[in-house]
């Protein structure tokens, strides 16, 4: 019955059904991404909202701009300084020897059960951070950290004496390297395994050299895929928490721990003022993901 | 050809190093609660 009456249809008035049809796909794709709409609105678009509502309401729920005004006080513009170098630093750094690890084990010829042992721990490293992380990292790089004790007994060389201090910015990057290079392992692996091994050939049968090859196939291949991951990484450390809290005790003021300060602290309570300190981190993100898509689309740009 | 190999095993055990090193010295450190002496006190 029906079969006679879409022939019909698609002999004499074929253009009638196509909407109703096309209108009843949409439907069912749309059903099919209210989870996601719904999670996104009760998860990212609500508290998102909280936050802009939060910044601009002083304790009696009045509306003031004092919030917005305090961020430019210098403590605060420093916080946003070291938070960002921080994210910066161990988003170049993970990302770097991320890419060249994921790379020592699917392209470069390394036996095959090391990559998947490899994976295995990324993906427990990556979610290694906080209070864990930072002890792990104190009994390592500590005063009396392993590697401290080893260096100064066997070498005669005392790395705090170097200028290195673990409860500082250079340890505070060296300890969210520790998740940070694991997440780009696991994110980019995928990527490279894509690289076939045809592309190589061809380019050196086209007489080009290891250069050539990064330069026009692989990385323009990747560079949509580094570029995510990268801004992935910045907003990873960008939102560390407990790893900073628990390594420097609030000493190395990071954005977050700011903003963990004025929510709990017994001195500094300022709740309108967490509000606003994490709606500019809102905004940052933005931006930041703002500089990826313009990127991405740029690097996009030879596959049209 | 060797020579790929050769620095992707000095990546890879570089990384190894980096991963490992943390949970050895967290680990020596746990064994380490009574003084001058390794136990499983903790």
């Amino acid at each position: 019955m029906e079969t006679s009456g879409t022939r019909w249809q698609a002999e004499g008035a074929s253009s009638p059904v196509r909407p109703s049809q096309s209108r009843l796909k949409l439907n069912w794709n749309w059903v099919g991404v209210a989870p996601f709409l719904l999670f996104a609105v009760l998860f990212m678009i609500l508290p998102a909202g909280a936050l802009l509502v939060g910044a601009f309401q002083d304790p009696a729920g009045n509306f003031t701009l004092q919030n917005i005004r305090d961020l430019s006080s210098d403590y605060i513009v420093n916080a946003y300084k070291l938070s960002i170098s921080v994210s910066l630093v161990t988003a170049v750094g993970g990302a770097l020897f991320g890419f060249l690890l994921a790379y020592a084990v699917t392209l470069g010829g390394l036996p095959q059960g090391l990559k998947s042992a490899l994976l295995t721990f990324s993906g427990v490293a990556s979610n290694f951070a906080g209070v864990p992380l930072a002890f792990a990292f104190i009994s390592t790089f500590g005063r009396v950290g392993l590697v401290t004790i080893v260096l100064r007994d066997l070498l005669g060389v005392n790395i705090y004496d170097q200028g290195f201090n673990l409860y500082g910015f250079a340890g505070l990057c060296l300890t969210y390297m520790y998740f940070q290079f694991p997440l780009m392992v696991l994110i980019i692996t995928p990527s490279l395994e894509g690289l076939r091994r045809e592309w190589r050939e061809a380019c050196e049968n086209l007489g080009g050299n290891t250069w050539h090859y990064w330069r026009y196939i692989a990385l323009p291949v990747l560079m949509p895929a580094l570029l995510a991951t990268f801004v992935l990484l910045f907003g990873n450390a960008f939102g560390a928490y407990a790893t900073a809290y628990a390594l420097t005790g609030g000493m190395l003021a990071v954005v977050p721990i700011i903003i963990g300060m004025q929510i709990r602290g017994d001195v500094l309570f300022n709740e309108g003022l967490a509000y606003a300190l994490a709606l500019g981190m809102v905004i940052i993100m933005g931006i930041s993901i703002l500089i990826y898509s313009t990127l991405q689309a740029r690097a996009a740009r030879w596959r049209q | 050809m060797k020579r790929s190999n050769f620095w992707s095993w000095v990546w890879f055990i570089l990384g190894v190093i980096y991963f490992l090193t943390p949970l050895i010295a967290t680990l020596n450190f746990s064994l380490r609660m009574k003084k001058g002496v390794l136990s499983f006190m903790a």
